[in-house]
């Protein structure tokens, strides 16, 4: 296999398991997953509501602690790391963003992008860095606003400047187009493939939205918590 | 920080009355306290005028009342000075300035006889702030406390008329915000003759009476209650008061004191304290979403407990500021009322201001604790995927 590619894995589930307790019932989120994302892959995990693909993502996001099982975040293990590291993994590797956008509502848009920082180690350029990301999504002229000024698509916008901010190899999505219009989610799908394409970082889009499951190059369907299709397109 | 400032802006109203909760609380300490820090430096003051000497009161005397009105003899101050480990004895002469004045929130004014010529003037070590002390030979002169200088608006050269005598004032103290400041020094045998004027007609005859105490200072201190044991048992007119019964008892009185007063102010902040909590737990209940973000992006437990901390810390802080300033207002306002008087009831002294301000930030530290660790134990995705 000499001059292939080299593929590195930024994201691995080995046998997960994350199980909740609800009243005597045992609910099986995810049900024993195995699953390698390469680095620079743009995914789509899919399946119906309760299917466990956002339990999957808060799992590769050291969101959550398996029940069994582990999670590997740029070949290196999680399991059993302490709050603190698994913190520091979620600051420096992995960015999120959410549906609800989940911007602070007394910062203002500037000030959002910067709340990463706060948890790290500071650096002169970070207001530089965060000014420079607002306006690679278009919205320098809104850096002064508070989430409530700003349209669903803008504060999605700074959510995405927010998740860059540290500068992530990974990006990890839930239903980022769930509370947008078809146009502006459009956009914002466009704006992710973008950041896979031309920075080469490894997208995972939880999505039920066809339309963007298509603008993946592999899509994971899950059900009750199992793997139960992987196409690479 | 911006962002704790704002959040702590984001209820106005429940934050205002969290902060009112704690300024009356800091208010009633800085009032009780500065009561208590000037009946302490009363203490102080009334003790440095006991301090390194005995005093020695008639036999008759009621027991246990250091500043007697009992007379005794005065020239028994000659025998006193004889007991081995006596180094002198002073008549000392002590009657109220107007005698249908009794005790009331304050100190009473007090005149005091002093012989220039031995030695007890100095041996109280009293420091003027204008004019000079009594010399030997004056009749009418008067060394005189500042409240007293501050009530009868008197300066150095004014003169004032005390139990039906004209005095001119030579010397005034300085403020020590204790006893002397209440106190009218004149010439010994000035009083004398007030004094022996005041008694009943059958009594006048007893002319050797002229003194309400003699103090006697011992060659070594530390060996003064002894000594006082000596004196007693040489002059069997008498009866000496071992300075730690007195200083004890002084310091007793302040004690208690200090504890009720502190005691009552204590509970007053306890209370604005238990409003922290509740405001603190209502603000975390209120944000369990944004604190789940800020977990999302890397903020450990540590972080999320010294944000919700020092929010608490700065409610605790902004109440005590407001509640000292209020409460020094309010005795700067009360001690330049009852000056007209010439007293003080207040000190509000800067350790104590200091210290308000301190503790009620320590307060809101405590009160947000529990809240705070509450926050930072969140669970991120169940507080990301809450709702609101």
């Amino acid at each position: 296999m000499t001059g292939a590619p080299e593929t590195r894995t930024a994201l691995e589930a080995r046998a997960l398991r994350k199980t909740y307790r609800q009243g005597t019932v045992d609910v099986h989120a995810v049900d024993g997953v195995d699953l390698a994302i390469e680095a620079g892959e743009l995914v789509a995990i899919v399946g119906r509501s309760g299917s466990g693909k956002t339990t999957l993502l808060d799992l590769f996001g050291c969101l959550l602690r398996p029940t069994s099982g582990e999670v590997l975040v740029g070949g290196e293990p999680t399991a059993g790391l302490p709050d603190a590291r698994l913190a520091a993994v979620r600051r420096d590797r992995i960015g999120f963003v959410f549906q609800e956008f989940n911007l602070l509502p007394t910062l203002t848009a500037l000030e959002n992008v910067l709340l990463p920082r706060r948890y790290g180690a500071r650096r002169p350029d970070d207001r530089a860095r965060a000014e420079a990301l607002l306006a690679a999504v278009d919205l320098s002229h809104r850096a002064r606003h508070r989430p409530g000024q700003l349209s669903g698509g803008e504060q999605q916008r700074v959510a995405i400047a927010r998740a860059l901010v540290n500068d992530p190899a990974i990006i990890l999505a839930d239903e980022p187009t769930g509370e947008l219009d078809s146009e502006t989610s459009e956009a914002l799908v466009a704006m992710l493939g973008r950041l896979n394409r031309e920075e080469g970082r490894t997208i995972v889009i939880v999505t039920h939205d066809p339309e963007v499951a298509t603008a993946a190059d592999r899509i994971i369907r899950l059900h009750d918590g199992r793997v139960v299709a992987d196409e690479r397109r | 920080m911006i962002e704790i400032l704002r959040n702590i802006a984001r209820r106005r109203l429940r934050t205002s009355l969290t902060v009112l909760g704690i300024v009356i609380g800091v208010f009633a300490l800085t009032v009780l306290g500065s009561m208590a820090e000037k009946f302490s430096l009363l203490a102080d003051g009334a003790g440095a005028l006991f301090r390194g000497r005995i005093i020695v009161v008639d036999k008759s005397a009621p027991n246990g009342a250091f500043t007697s009105f009992q007379p005794v003899n005065a020239t028994l101050a000659a025998t006193v000075a004889a007991v081995p480990g006596v180094t002198a004895a002073y008549p000392a002469l002590e009657i109220l300035l107007d005698p249908n004045v009794s005790f009331s929130l304050d100190f009473p004014q007090i005149l005091s006889g002093i012989d220039p010529a031995n030695g007890r003037w100095e041996s109280l070590h009293l420091s003027l702030a204008a004019g000079r002390p009594l010399a030997p030979g004056e009749a009418d002169a008067a060394v005189i406390g500042a409240d007293v200088a501050e009530q009868k608006d008197l300066t150095v050269g004014s003169t004032f008329t005390a139990r039906g005598r004209a005095f001119t004032v030579v010397g005034i103290l300085d403020r020590v915000l204790s006893v002397t400041d209440k106190y009218v020094f004149v010439p010994l045998g000035t009083l004398q003759e007030i004094y022996l004027a005041s008694l009943p007609t059958a009594l006048q005859a007893k002319v050797d009476e002229l003194a309400t105490r003699i103090e006697a200072i011992p060659a070594d201190p530390r060996s003064a209650d002894l000594l006082a044991l000596r004196i007693s048992a040489a002059v069997p007119e008498l009866r000496a008061i071992p300075p730690s019964v007195i200083l004890g008892q002084l310091s007793q009185v302040g004690a208690l004191f200090s504890l009720v007063t502190f005691g009552a102010a204590l509970i007053a902040i306890l209370v604005g304290g238990l409003s922290v909590v509740n405001t603190m737990v209502m603000a975390v209940t209120e944000r369990v979403r944004e604190i789940g973000i800020k977990k999302a992006v890397g903020a450990t437990t540590g972080a999320i407990l010294r944000e919700y901390l020092l929010e608490a810390a700065i409610i605790g802080l902004l109440g005590g500021i407001i509640g000292v300033a209020a409460g020094a207002a309010f005795v700067s306002a009360v001690n330049t009322f009852t000056a007209a008087q010439g007293t003080t009831i207040f000190a509000l002294t800067p350790r104590l201001a200091i210290g308000a301000v301190i503790a009620s930030g320590l307060l809101g530290v405590v009160a947000g604790l529990y809240p705070a660790i509450r926050a930072a134990r969140l669970d991120p995705v169940s507080a990301l995927r809450s709702a609101g």
